[in-house]
């Protein structure tokens, strides 16, 4: 497991992949940054500096998990993976392992801006710590589905394109949930289903709304840009990202059986 | 050593390989033959753990390929057809990488490393991308990668297409050169080479073995006694008659004529030994023989005859 982390996580500096993520993450998180010491009061919150990186997810995942599997199909190394004295579940391991180091080395300049803070006698809270966990399980979630759909596919711009719609899908799911909600609210209203009353219709669309949002990883994961601390979403991120981990070891073990 | 019995795999409704059954000993090069989408490729990934049989089983060195994977594999070395092989990396990053797959001990990873690029002659190349590599030197890493490990067995698909004829001979020394201490399956479309190399040749048609025999037996079971090929000096209008007079002579077809030179395939009747005949029959026409030999079938003859369906 280690060989592939190390080789997977070099990778990224042998190509401009790692240099760019880590550029484009440096370029935004500055901007804000900078955008906060320059206002009047130079009021910095490293809370919610996590929270606007957070909505970049959406692009700088596809661009660090589209290579993962895909260009060693495309390339034939993946013949190694199957081939040499190693279970695929260390394979899989080892390369999510690459990615998330990546992303924690995405995360320096953050910490540059946390030390700027302090030297400038600003103050980080414990919260920002807790933020920076929220942040980290979230991107662990979405590097595994990156990492799903590279292993479905094996051309690397297919992979980044449904990883980034998977994920504008997730960033979206509230606003889907509210929408969905509100059509099934007028769909009952409309058909008088069980001649339900304006309240139980009302109550049904929340409920289902609810449902649907309950798997918005945004939502679940923002307690921790406000300082509060659950372990709930922890236990939803984490939970998720080994299912789709798990997925991802069965797509490629079912290739054995399946491949033409 | 490779046991391999009764292996089916199919690819939805498609059959690929429809019973496989064969063993390859301990030090033996097996020469792999077949036509395009025979099923070489298929076993050979099976063998290798790339691929899962619908049924059957595969043993390496006793260690079943699917119940034991990772003891199996360790004594397979595997270089498929189109080398896997990370362009982005140095040919001793790769090889140090490949050590680490194959958990080579770390205390002997550089010296393992430095002889195997002694044996395949990249030890010029080490630091280099292999993107810079021309073919010959990154199929010499493909084969130095499958040598990591010191694996027992070896399995090359096609290790030699694409290169160049002197880059041929070379890699071709460098199979021999490891049959020494490896078993050998070895795949090419290049007949004469599996002639050359190989102690044992299985031809696969269809999914189905249709000839397992040592290489200088199956090419001995076509070699046909009756039929000469005669080159000789003179005229076919002149020399005709005569050889057709000769008791046990069939017939005679003239194949070339070219310079005042001959040349003829004569076929004998039965199992007549005609060649004295001839020979005296030319000496006293005046007619120099130039060649003189029984017609045996080469490799390719019999591996066209074994796959083509109307032979």
């Amino acid at each position: 497991m280690f060989a592939i982390f190390k080789r997977e996580f070099l990778s990224y500096f042998r190509t401009p992949v790692g240099w760019v993520a880590i550029c484009l993450l440096g370029v935004i998180s500055g901007y804000y940054f900078s955008g906060m010491l320059t206002t009047d009061y130079a009021y910095v919150n490293i809370n919610m500096e996590v929270a606007y990186l957070r909505t970049f997810f959406i692009i700088l995942i596809p661009i660090i998990t589209m290579r993962l599997f895909a260009e060693e199909k495309k390339n034939g190394t993946d013949v190694l993976l199957y081939t040499m004295p190693f279970s695929m579940k260390n394979a899989v391991i080892g390369k999510f392992l690459a990615a998330m180091a990546l992303q924690m080395l995405m995360l320096l300049c953050l910490f540059s801006h946390m030390i700027i803070t302090v030297i400038l006698s600003g103050y980080i809270s414990t919260a920002t710590w807790g933020a920076i966990v929220g942040y980290l399980v979230l991107a662990a979630l979405f590097i595994s589905i990156g990492m799903l759909t590279s292993a479905m596919t094996e051309n690397q711009i297919m992979s980044a394109v449904v990883c980034f719609v998977v994920l504008l899908f997730l960033s979206m799911l509230s606003e889907i949930a509210t929408s969905i909600s509100e059509v099934f609210k007028a769909f009952l209203k409309f058909t008088h289903f069980f001649g339900m009353s304006d309240s139980s219709i009302y109550s049904a669309g929340e409920g289902l709304r609810e449902a649907i949002a309950w798997f918005d990883p945004y939502t679940r994961t923002s307690c921790y840009t406000t300082g509060v601390f659950k372990i709930v979403p922890l236990i939803f991120c984490l939970s998720f990202t080994a299912m789709f981990i798990y997925i991802t070891y069965r797509v490629l073990e079912k290739k054995r059986w399946s491949q033409g | 050593m490779i046991e391999i019995s009764n292996l089916v795999k199919f690819y939805g409704d498609k059959r690929a390989l429809g019973g496989i059954s064969f063993t390859v000993n301990q030090g033996e090069i097996l020469g792999f033959l077949g036509p395009n989408g025979a099923g070489k490729t298929t076993t050979m990934n099976i063998v290798t753990g790339y691929l899962s049989a619908t049924s059957g089983k595969v043993t390496i060195n006793g260690y079943d390929i699917l119940e034991q994977p990772e003891l199996a594999k360790k004594n397979v070395g595997y270089l498929p057809e189109l080398p896997p092989l990370f362009l982005d990396m140095t040919v001793v990053e790769y090889l140090d990488y490949i050590c680490d797959l194959k958990k080579v001990p770390k205390d002997i990873k550089k010296k393992h490393i430095s002889e195997i690029m002694q044996m395949v002659h990249i030890g010029n190349v080490s630091g280099r991308l292999i993107h810079n590599l021309s073919k010959g030197y990154r199929q010499r890493v493909g084969i130095a990668q499958t040598l990591i490990g010191n694996p027992e067995v070896l399995i090359l698909d096609e290790p030699t297409v694409g290169l160049d004829p002197n880059q041929v001979i070379e890699i071709r020394k460098l199979i021999c050169a490891l049959a020494k201490k490896h078993t050998i399956i070895f795949s090419s479309h290049i007949l004469s080479e599996v002639q050359a190399i190989c102690d044992r040749v299985i031809i696969i048609n269809n999914g189905r073995i249709v000839a397992d025999a040592p290489t200088i037996e199956l090419s001995a079971r076509m070699e046909d006694n009756s039929r000469y090929l005669l080159t000789v000096e003179g005229s076919f209008k002149d020399l005709q008659m005569p050889l057709r007079a000769i008791s046990g002579v069939g017939s005679v077809t003239l194949l070339a004529e070219k310079n005042g030179l001959l040349q003829l395939e004569i076929v004998a009747d039965g199992n007549l030994d005609v060649r004295k005949s001839i020979f005296f029959a030319m000496a006293r026409l005046h007619a120099p023989i130039l060649e003189f030999r029984s017609k045996a079938a080469s490799l390719e003859d019999v591996f066209t005859s074994i796959t083509t369906p109307n032979k």
